[in-house]
Parts: structure tokens; C-alpha cells; sequence
């Protein structure tokens, strides 16, 4: 079903990682995803993997849930795992039939894609499972303030931004009100070729490009109501702002920096 | 005779499968005769729009069967589609019009949109017209607003429009899910009278589904109330109206004129306690003054 889909999934809680300052989460996770394409060998992989464990264990989301952002992905890491083991050659060769081959460096960098690809998909999860999509498009705004010297009006994309996220569950119902509704004068909806299918679609279309425009311009007048203006002046009831716990963490993945460069520099290079 | 309708032991759950998991409703048992109209209340969140989303099959019951004309209609994926209709007899079974029906309407013309379910129907183009006419007819669309588009008008026409479509398939039982919601007096009394003016011409089964206790007395001959999905009290308007404080402790209401007459009642005066419309009430007190004076 449509309503599956989850966007902005944010897991409630109180950790280390949930209190700390959503700006500071943002570059870091940034930082940390950069890193991962540092690593070079895998004892340097290794070191980012029991990291991003140490963070999930520290943001207290179950491993449940972090499983379940994975899942989505399990097609694609394995697709480019296949990929790598017979497209990188090198190194004893295991196997052989026509032009596949089956070598060392083939398994090693499969591997190590793997790894980094749910790496990847883990850290940026944990972003959006401790942070709430407001506080996410808040610390986008205010990390790209600097971008209003161009006249470039930040606070206006944020909006834009959080007001679509918000809007995704409303839609996602609607189209099934509206589906519904079609159904019952007895459209059909499943079956047929894709002309058929494409032009069942316009009873559905129609209904909700209306009512969105409706709701856009509801909310407008709502929040016109409201005094709003854009961002000249605006203030903020939750003010951000950095505090020690932050500072820590910066040190923290500072390091972890170090230590993939000296593991880099120490061990073998697998890609 | 069999029913039109017949849930039995109907259970739907929300969230199934996880923690959060709750019964939306629960083991209803329910017949709906031919040719009566039933009323069903109930608070918001009691079940109401789950229960006749199960009627034509939007919906899969967890547990229990869903007979229409007889026929459970989850045997085959054939008897879910002649639920929603039949080709044969050209005779659509349960015609759903949800709440807020304007937001269905897409087609250029009032009438392209009326005749959008005859056409999916597949029936020819004389039976289409005359079913667009009369459905019209039936829900008050007046005829120079066929050929308009459905956003030029109000929001009591769009309303009746979009019944209009559902009619114009001329349903063997037609549900309807709140249809006086968000009009004002006026256009409630019309859509009131529509439907009886529906039944009388037709003879068909009518659910409707309302937590106006008004909107109901007036047209059903019978009443279910839904509370915490299970079905709280089944029997016609005078049986359940007459239990006022269990409906008030399910945060329902009476008709307010009902409530006039179980208070003049409690202080002693030889009223009856099942009056649900104006009418009705001057009637008795008409008679109470008439036997005053003898």
C-alpha cells in the first residue's frame, strides 16, 4: 500500500544523539559519509563500521528499526556486489568460465562496497531517525544562510521544504479517499494495458490537483492570517545552540578521522 | 427473503500486525432488508466509514463474510467485482457515495461526470443518457448546470452532482456516508428530502450513515448505533431514541425536540417520550391541548 512509505522517519527518544544540536548532526554526518569514501583498506572500514554501531547503540533507536532502513537497499548493495566481484580483476584467480572470473581483489571489493553502502544508509538514517524533519530543515536553513548574500531567500526554501514533508501523509490519504471514491462508481484501476491503466488515472489526478491547490491556498491564507511574512524578522521560539555535548562529539569524529588516515596509511589498500 | 445486505461476525483491524494494533470494528453481526432504509450512528472513530467500506469490498474484513443479495462477495474475484456490479443484469449492487463527495468530481461537464459510473459500466449510450436524466432529476441538479464544469458550482450543487453520479447507477443498495455534512440548514432539509423522494421512487435499499440524530429519525426505518466498534443498540428510531441517557453516555445526542419531550415528561406532563421531529411534536401538543379543553 501507499501509506507504507515512510519519509522523514523519526524515532522518538532522549539520547545523546537526539539532545545533541540538529546543525551540528547535519555536518558531522556529512563529515562521517565523506570518510567513509577515505577509507582505503579495511581495517580503516572497519574502524567507521564498530563507529556507526557505537552510534546506534549510543542513540538508543532499536537495531530493529535500523534493519528496516536497510531493507529497502538490500537489492541494490547486492547488485553491486555481483557487479564488483566479476568486474574487478587481480590478484589469485578462484574461478573461471568464459569471461567471468572469480578473482581475489573481485570478492575483497565486493565486499568492501558492501560494507561501505551500509554504512552509508546507516549513518544517514540515524540522522533522520533522531531528528525531527523540522529541526532537519531548521539546521538546513540556518547552515545556508550564508546563501542569502547571493539573494537567495534560505528561509523561504526551508518552508517550502517543511511544509511538503508535512504535506506527504495528508496527500497519501487523500489518494486513497479519492481512489476509493473511483472505485465505487466502478473505475478500474488494476487491470488493463498501460493506456488503459494511464487513462484510469485521470479520475484521481484531476480531484487531487484540485483539493491540493485548495489546501495550498488555505494554508496560505492561514498563515497569512497568522502574521507571516517570510523570513525578514521572523525569530525563533527554539533557539539553537551548541552546547558542550556537541563540541564532544566534533572532537570524537575528529579523531575517528585520524584513525581512518593512520589505518589508511599503515594497511593495505583494497580499492 | 434474503437481505440485501448481511455482515456477520465483521471484524476489520487497523495496524494489523503491529503493537499498535486495534479493532476498527469488532464481530459486527448486521442485516439490511431490501427496500429499508437504515440508519447507522455513531461517534467519530466508532467504525462507521470502515463498516460500509466493507459493503462493496473497498475493504477486507479480517475475519467474518460480507453477503450481498446472499452472496459472500470475497469468494472469488468475481463476485467482488459484481458488487460493484453486474454486467448482465446492467444493475449495480452497492453504490458507495462517501463523505464529502464533491472531491470525486473531475470530468469538463457536470454531465460527463454523472455518467462517468453508467460508462464504466459499459452500457449503451441511450441508457446512459436516460440514467444521467433521471439521476439528476433525482438529486436535484438542476438541468442548465449539466453542461457546466462541476468547479463552477456551489458547494450544495457539487454535492449533489456527485450523489447524482453514484445514483446514476442506479445501485440496488445505496450507502451514503455523511451526505448532509458540512451543509448549511437549507441544504440539509433538501438532501433530506432527496433521499425520501429517492426511496419513494425507487424502492431501493438506502444506508445512510450521519451522527445527526435529526437527519436519521427523519428517513430511517430502523437505526444502528455504533459505540467503541461493536454495534451498541439495532431497533427502529423509537426504541433507541428512547434510551436517551446510554446514547448521551456514548457521547451521542437525542433529537433536541426528543429531549424537550422526555423533560416536560419528567415533570408530569401526559407527553410521549418518542417524538424525533417538529412535526410530530406539534401533532401531540396539539392533541395534549385539544384533550385540555375538553
Amino acid at each position: 500500500m501507499i501509506s507504507d512509505i515512510s519519509i522523514g522517519q523519526y524515532f522518538t527518544g532522549n539520547s545523546f544523539l537526539h539532545k545533541m544540536d540538529a546543525r551540528m548532526k547535519f555536518i558531522l554526518v556529512f563529515a562521517l559519509l565523506v570518510f567513509v569514501f577515505l577509507c582505503k583498506s579495511f581495517f580503516s572500514l572497519a574502524l567507521m563500521v564498530v563507529f556507526t554501531v557505537f552510534a546506534v547503540i549510543l542513540s538508543k533507536v532499536p537495531f530493529k528499526m535500523v534493519l528496516k532502513s536497510i531493507k529497502p537497499l538490500v537489492i541494490i548493495i547486492l547488485f553491486t556486489a555481483l557487479l564488483n566481484i566479476f568486474y574487478t580483476t587481480g590478484g589469485t584467480t578462484y574461478f573461471e568460465w568464459h569471461s567471468l572470473k572469480l578473482t581475489e581483489k573481485g570478492i575483497n571489493t565486493a565486499i568492501f562496497m558492501a560494507v561501505r553502502i551500509l554504512v552509508l544508509v546507516v549513518i544517514s538514517s540515524l540522522l533522520t531517525y533522531t531528528t525531527t524533519p523540522t529541526m532537519l530543515t531548521d539546521a538546513i536553513e540556518r547552515l545556508l544562510s550564508p546563501l542569502s548574500v547571493f539573494h537567495i531567500k534560505v528561509h523561504t526554501l526551508a518552508m517550502m521544504m517543511t511544509l511538503a514533508l508535512r504535506f506527504i501523509p495528508t496527500l497519501v490519504e487523500e489518494i486513497e479517499r479519492i481512489m476509493n471514491a473511483q472505485k465505487a462508481r466502478g473505475a478500474e484501476l488494476e487491470t488493463g494495458g498501460l493506456i488503459a491503466r494511464s487513462k484510469a488515472l485521470v479520475p484521481i489526478f484531476v480531484p487531487l490537483m484540485v483539493s491540493s491547490f485548495r489546501r495550498a491556498y488555505e494554508l496560505a491564507f492561514a498563515m497569512t492570517c497568522r502574521c507571516y511574512t517570510g523570513g525578514e524578522g521572523r525569530t525563533r521560539m527554539k533557539q539553537m545552540k551548541l552546547k558542550p555535548r556537541d563540541f564532544i562529539a566534533a572532537v570524537f569524529v575528529a579523531a575517528l578521522l585520524a584513525g581512518v588516515l593512520v589505518l589508511n596509511h599503515f594497511f593495505e589498500a583494497v580499492i | 427473503m434474503t437481505p440485501a445486505v448481511e455482515v456477520r461476525n465483521l471484524t476489520h483491524y487497523y495496524l494489523k500486525g503491529t503493537e499498535n494494533q486495534v479493532a476498527a470494528i469488532n464481530n459486527i453481526n448486521l442485516s439490511v432488508e431490501k427496500g429499508e432504509t437504515l440508519g447507522i450512528i455513531g461517534h467519530t472513530g466508532s467504525g462507521k466509514s470502515t463498516l460500509i467500506a466493507h459493503f462493496n469490498g473497498l475493504l477486507k474484513p479480517d475475519e467474518g463474510e460480507v453477503l450481498v443479495d446472499g452472496k459472500n462477495i470475497f469468494e472469488s474475484k468475481e463476485t467482488l467485482r459484481q458488487s460493484r456490479f453486474t454486467l448482465r443484469q446492467s444493475r449495480f449492487k452497492v453504490g458507495l457515495c462517501f463523505q464529502y463527495p464533491e472531491y470525486q468530481l473531475f470530468e469538463e461537464t457536470v454531465y460527463k461526470d454523472i455518467a462517468f459510473g453508467p460508462k464504466n459500466m459499459k452500457l449503451p449510450q441511450e441508457e446512459i443518457d436516460r440514467r444521467v436524466l433521471t439521476a439528476a432529476g433525482m438529486a436535484g441538479v438542476r438541468k442548465e448546470n449539466l453542461e457546466k464544469s462541476p468547479f463552477d458550482l456551489s458547494g450544495g450543487e457539487k454535492r449533489r452532482a456527485a450523489i447524482a453520479g453514484v445514483m446514476s447507477m442506479e445501485p440496488q443498495v445505496l450507502v451514503l456516508d455523511e451526505p448532509a455534512a458540512g451543509l448549511d440548514p437549507a441544504g440539509r432539509r433538501e438532501l433530506i428530502n432527496m433521499i425520501k423522494n429517492y426511496r419513494r421512487a425507487t424502492g431501493c435499499t438506502v444506508i445512510i450513515v450521519s451522527h445527526s440524530m435529526e437527519d436519521i429519525a427523519s428517513v430511517a426505518d430502523r437505526v444502528c448505533v455504533l459505540n467503541k466498534a461493536e454495534i451498541a443498540m439495532l431497533g427502529t428510531p423509537k426504541e433507541v431514541y428512547t434510551r436517551d441517557e446510554e446514547l448521551r453516555s456514548m457521547g451521542l445526542n437525542v433529537p433536541e425536540i426528543t429531549r424537550i419531550f422526555i423533560m416536560l415528561k419528567k415533570r408530569g406532563l401526559d407527553v410521549p417520550a418518542d417524538v424525533f421531529t417538529v412535526d410530530d411534536a406539534v401533532a401531540s401538543i396539539r392533541k395534549l391541548s385539544e384533550r385540555g379543553k375538553a
